[in-house]
């Protein structure tokens, strides 16, 4: 793998560079009413808030880019988010250092193929840079879901994600035509079993229900508010004849597989008529018409924008945030014939977004956990050579995978719970086994000691005294990692605790000063190693706390 | 918390052979037991086990209507079972071959077969379905919490305010798994813990620093934050009482390699046997979604439903004799269900789409063995589909009357409206554990005890019983010799010539195995 760019921000081992001053941090919001909308941000744009809108936007950031950011305007910050970026080289075997994507199955190779795959896009993750395409792609990964469990095929999984990242906020209608022809979708939700004899209902249902304009209340037997079992029969008619091609990767439409007959709509889409057509681009032709049917409801673009609010911001939508939020989004994303990229600037650079009652307000999904400590501590992953990366990368996906959150695995069809579960959302990432998980995580990482079948090196002594430019300190210690690892500042009960009893030990603030200025003078590896455990000891209580789940 | 007196609302019953439950210690001989510790297992009562089948099992592929065979076939021929491979239970129904666990258990009188349950207009999408029957809602109606939440809310009305205490040490519901069932939340708040595995479990929540809490503030940071810590303090609090009911005992049946639904029960009948008070346990098994491929086109009666239906039928089987080793069988009933059974009409994948109504199996030692309801109709569809025949809220309601005995006002909150009482159990069971671990016998009356001492490796041995007084001094010591069956009978006479007051009478086995029933003598 080629050597990434997250590896040169990685803090280098030089202890006595002068240190950074600590990031300044949100004061805590007292009220608990949302009054903002979409009017555009004023406010100051400095370190606290560019370190908001990083958490949102991208998997944690370093202290590096946090700066970056924060010596920007908002208007440049955002734009550099958003700005459109190359596509990323294919995965490749490490054995041979080729890519297998492009290529006939190879069913011996298949197993480690996934697994490189998977290493692949943690890479991505861990390598994000300062763009929001990554958080982008995963959006959709998760919006219109499928998993390899049921696809089976590495090269399948490839093509999907390559989509998804490629559309990652471009053309949502675009997006789901293509979608909608995807191999992986075809096989996921049986698409490629739909025939004119034997429609299979399963994608078309789908389709309205989770992927465009989503389900409303039951207001009879068979009628969602939104659409009606009729449609869903009708639009899995207008869906008949593809398939998926193995060899190729690719998709097919068989014209005598399809529906040529008309189909009917109920009055949720105007009694609308998809003519049916045969030959050749029947197929086309009838998904364009059924999609241009379901885009031109206006329920559809607010379910857009809901999906989009509840992954950047939160999943609290109440009537003000939907009048005056989702609404206005909604109305942005019809004027710009469902352009992405304008909604999500005007999210990003409105008060709404800004909004103390947001801040903090969200629980680390397990990639946002897993890539945002790596991103934060230098924990040594290899680069020597690309098995040894992906081995690296490799066990941050299994963590996060045993945190519930399993890269190419969403467990259905509607993705991870937390995103659409009301009404805890969020909460049901954390609970009595993942909790305790995500803490063993944490000590594994900062006691160097195995996690996921790959053994981390942290270099604590690096990652404190690039924090603090007077690690003699305790209280300065303490204080530079409550602002790097937390969103809000500790109370100064949680401070002196932190620092008296469990940095300090109860010893005095000038045994420590003592110690570290011993060390300074003349390092020895006794000395050395009994800072690095008063570090780690901090490090490991910090990290377990409930402070650090937030973003 | 309101203390339920199970003892006032059960049946009377005299004299009536009784299987005892049975809470292993370290060793015999310490009948001067901790403090606590004989109130936790005086107070151990009903157990319900819930097993959810992801995806929406095939009702009509599990439970085969015999009777309607021709009808069956033309629907779904290309994946239909053949006729002489259904396991029959009666002259009109019969079970997928791949059932022979649950076919024992039927013949064993240990399974009821609920027909055509589901609810008025059905739902058939996965997520909402499911909400549907875990809210025990209607089809248009959305509620926030569970069945088993509220029901756990309406026996511990104060939780988790005070919780763990002295008569409640244990979680009120576990999950094995990571996330927690929408059955389990309350009107308030979630009324269950998830764990894994219950050694890790304590391993992994030690050393979280819980000390120096501020007031979180009132924003969604503020919400979140609060959320985190009372995981974070359930988690300490509970995780040494987990451990030690796990460490208390082995699994004493062998359970079917490679099925995780088994390995799921394994350790909720160790919790159970270990003396957790834990009143519900949720498991779950995934991959009933069989939308292509559910048979293999050569021979319908392997492929992929045919393995899920298996995992099932040979996990329960094994539980339910891992239940009857420990000698627990009376205190625990299960039930499975799934978001909606499948389509009549098989689709052309040999696979089948999402339909209504489907059977579901409740187990038990006191479950009225049976097929409850007649077959569905394959003959008369509502748009292709099963027409409903039971509503499923009635089963929950039945095993809330039946099993754990609440009241009608309770069972109205519960489930939010009244349903008829379903005879889902057998009437023996309505005297409660609470009844046979205490209970009182004027003089001379006498009282038949039995338990089950079969070992792992299916012998018998003899059983020790020690009888004392109020302040544990020893009154008798007498063996009993277990029948071929394994079960050892013991009829209380010491008592009657000793004075008024209370008595322990305990039953040992050779491994170490221990339990007590406590009676008061008038």
């Amino acid at each position: 793998m080629k050597r990434r760019d997250f590896l040169a921000l990685a803090p280098t081992q030089d202890i006595s560079r002068p240190a950074v001053k600590p990031m300044p941090r949100y004061k805590r919001a007292k009220a608990g009413v949302v009054l903002s909308g979409l009017t555009p941000y004023t406010g100051a744009f400095s370190a606290v808030q560019a370190a908001h809108l990083l958490r949102r936007t991208t998997f944690g950031m370093s202290r590096a880019t946090v700066a970056q950011f924060a010596a920007m305007s908002l208007d440049t910050a955002v734009a550099t988010l958003l700005a459109d970026q190359p596509a990323p080289a294919p995965p490749v075997d490490p054995a041979t250092g080729t890519t297998w994507i492009g290529q006939p199955r190879n069913s011996a190779q298949e197993g480690n193929y996934y697994r490189y795959l998977q290493a692949w896009w943690m890479g991505l993750l861990v390598g994000q840079g300062t763009s929001i395409v990554e958080k982008m792609t995963l959006f959709w990964h998760n919006f219109l879901a499928a998993n390899y469990a049921t696809v089976g095929d590495s090269r399948y999984m490839y093509n999907q994600i390559a989509l998804y990242r490629q559309y990652a906020m471009g053309n949502v209608k675009a997006l789901i035509k293509a979608a909608t022809k995807d191999p992986a979708m075809l096989v996921f939700l049986n698409g490629n079993s739909n025939t004119n004899t034997r429609p299979n209902e399963n994608y078309g249902r789908e389709l309205l229900e989770l992927f465009t304009i989503g389900k409303g209340p039951e207001v009879a037997a068979g009628n969602y508010t939104w659409y009606t079992e009729q449609d869903v029969q009708a639009a899995a008619r207008v869906l008949t004849g593809w398939q998926d091609v193995n060899a190729s990767a690719t998709t097919v439409f068989t014209s005598n597989r399809h529906d040529t007959t008309n189909k009917q709509f109920s009055s949720a889409f105007q009694n609308t008529v998809v003519t049916g057509r045969s030959g050749a681009t029947a197929g086309d032709l009838e998904l364009d018409d059924l999609l241009t049917m379901i885009f031109n409801q206006a329920e559809t673009s607010r379910y857009f924008c809901r999906k989009l609010y509840l992954w950047l911001v939160s999943p609290t939508i109440d009537s003000t945030v939907e009048s005056e939020v989702i609404t206005p989004l909604a109305a942005i994303l019809r004027q710009n014939n469902y352009n992405l990229k304008p909604v999500i600037e005007v999210l990003l650079k409105s008060e709404h977004f800004f909004d103390a009652i947001n801040v903090g307000g969200m629980i680390k999904n397990p990639v946002d956990f897993v890539v945002g400590l790596a991103q934060r501590l230098p924990m040594g992953i290899p680069t020597s050579t690309a098995q040894n990366t992906y081995l690296a990368l490799n066990a941050l996906r299994s963590q996060a995978a045993v945190f519930e959150m399993q890269l190419l695995e969403p467990p259905g069809v509607a993705g991870w719970e937390p995103y659409y579960q009301a009404p805890n959302y969020y909460k049901l990432w954390i609970n009595s086994v993942t909790l305790p998980l995500r803490n063993d995580h944490t000590d594994r990482i900062i006691n160097n000691s195995s996690a996921g079948g790959f053994t981390f090196n942290v270099d604590v002594l690096s990652y404190i005294t690039t924090l603090t430019a007077t690690p003699g300190s305790a209280a300065s210690i303490v204080d530079a990692c409550i602002a790097d690892l937390f969103v809000f500042d500790l109370t100064a009960n949680q401070q002196a605790h932190l620092v008296n009893d469990i940095f300090l030990g109860g010893q005095s603030a000038q045994v420590w000063a003592n110690e570290w200025n011993l060390y300074v003078q003349s390092p020895t590896t006794t000395r050395e190693n009994a800072i690095k455990t008063r570090f780690r000891t901090l490090l490991r209580v910090m990290l377990r706390m409930a402070e650090f789940q937030l973003m | 918390m309101k203390r339920r007196d199970f003892f006032k609302r059960a049946t009377p019953f005299i004299a009536l052979p009784l299987a005892m439950g049975g809470a292993p210690v370290r060793a015999l001989s310490r009948a001067l037991a901790p403090a606590g510790f004989y109130e936790q297992l005086a107070h151990s009562d009903k157990v319900l086990v819930i097993i959810q089948l992801s995806g929406g099992n095939d009702g009509i592929n599990t439970v085969i209507a015999r009777d309607q065979y021709s009808a069956y076939m033309n629907l779904r021929s290309n994946i239909a079972l053949p006729e002489a491979s259904v396991l029959p239970l009666n002259d009109a129904t019969g079970l997928h071959p791949a059932m022979t666990g649950l076919k024992e258990l039927y013949d064993d009188g240990k399974l009821a077969v609920v027909q055509g349950v589901g609810y008025p207009s059905p739902n058939f999408s996965h997520f909402r379905a499911t909400d549907i029957w875990n809210s025990a809602s209607n089809s248009n109606e959305t509620i926030q919490s569970g069945w088993l939440g509220r029901y756990l809310q309406s026996e511990y009305d104060d939780y988790p305010a005070g919780y763990p205490n002295a008569s409640m040490p244990d979680p009120l519901a576990i999950q094995i798994g990571s996330v927690v069932s929408l059955a389990l939340q309350g009107t308030e708040q979630g009324m269950a813990l998830a764990i894994q595995n219950p050694n890790t479990f304590y391993n992994l929540v030690s050393g979280t620093d819980i000390t120096n809490f501020d007031t979180p503030p009132s924003t969604h940071f503020g919400e979140l934050l609060s959320f985190t810590r009372q995981v974070q303090l359930e988690s300490a609090a509970y995780a040494g009482q987990i451990k030690a009911a796990s460490d208390r005992v082995k699994n004493r049946f062998t359970y079917p390699a490679s099925n995780s639904l088994g390995d799921q029960l394994k350790t909720v009948a160790r919790l159970i046997a270990g003396g957790l008070k834990t009143k519900i346990y949720v498991v779950s098994i995934g991959g009933f979604d069989t939308h292509a491929d559910q048979v293999v086109a050569s021979d319908h009666k392997i492929g992929s439903h045919a393995v899920l239906l298996q995992r099932l039928a040979d996990a329960i089987n094994a539980f339910q004799n891992d239940l009857r080793m420990y000698g627990i069988e009376d205190r625990v009933v299960g039930m499975t269900f799934s978001e909606f059974g499948r389509r009549a009409a098989s689709n052309g994948s040999l696979g089948t789409d999402h339909g209504t109504s489907a059977p579901m199996f409740v187990f038990g030692k006191h479950v009225a063995a049976g097929v409850v309801g007649a077959n569905p109709n394959l003959s008369d569809l509502s748009s292709g589909n099963l027409k409903l025949q039971i509503d499923f809220r009635q089963v929950y309601s039945s095993i809330m009357t039946g099993w754990f005995g609440i009241g009608q006002a309770d069972t109205d909150f519960v489930m939010n409206r009244s349903f008829a009482y379903l005879p889902l159990f057998s009437t023996a069971q309505s005297l409660s554990m609470e009844v046979m671990k205490r209970h009182t016998l004027a003089r001379g009356q006498s009282y038949t005890y039995q338990i089950s001492t079969l070992a792992e490796d299916n012998t018998a041995a003899a059983a020790l019983v020690n009888v004392v007084d109020e302040v544990a001094t020893p009154v008798s010591q007498q063996v009993i010799i277990a029948g071929e069956d394994g079960i050892a009978s013991y009829t209380t006479v010491v008592p009657m010539d000793k004075p008024a007051g209370k008595y322990k009478i305990y039953f040992g086995l050779p491994d170490g195995f221990y339990t007590f029933v406590e009676v008061e003598v008038r």
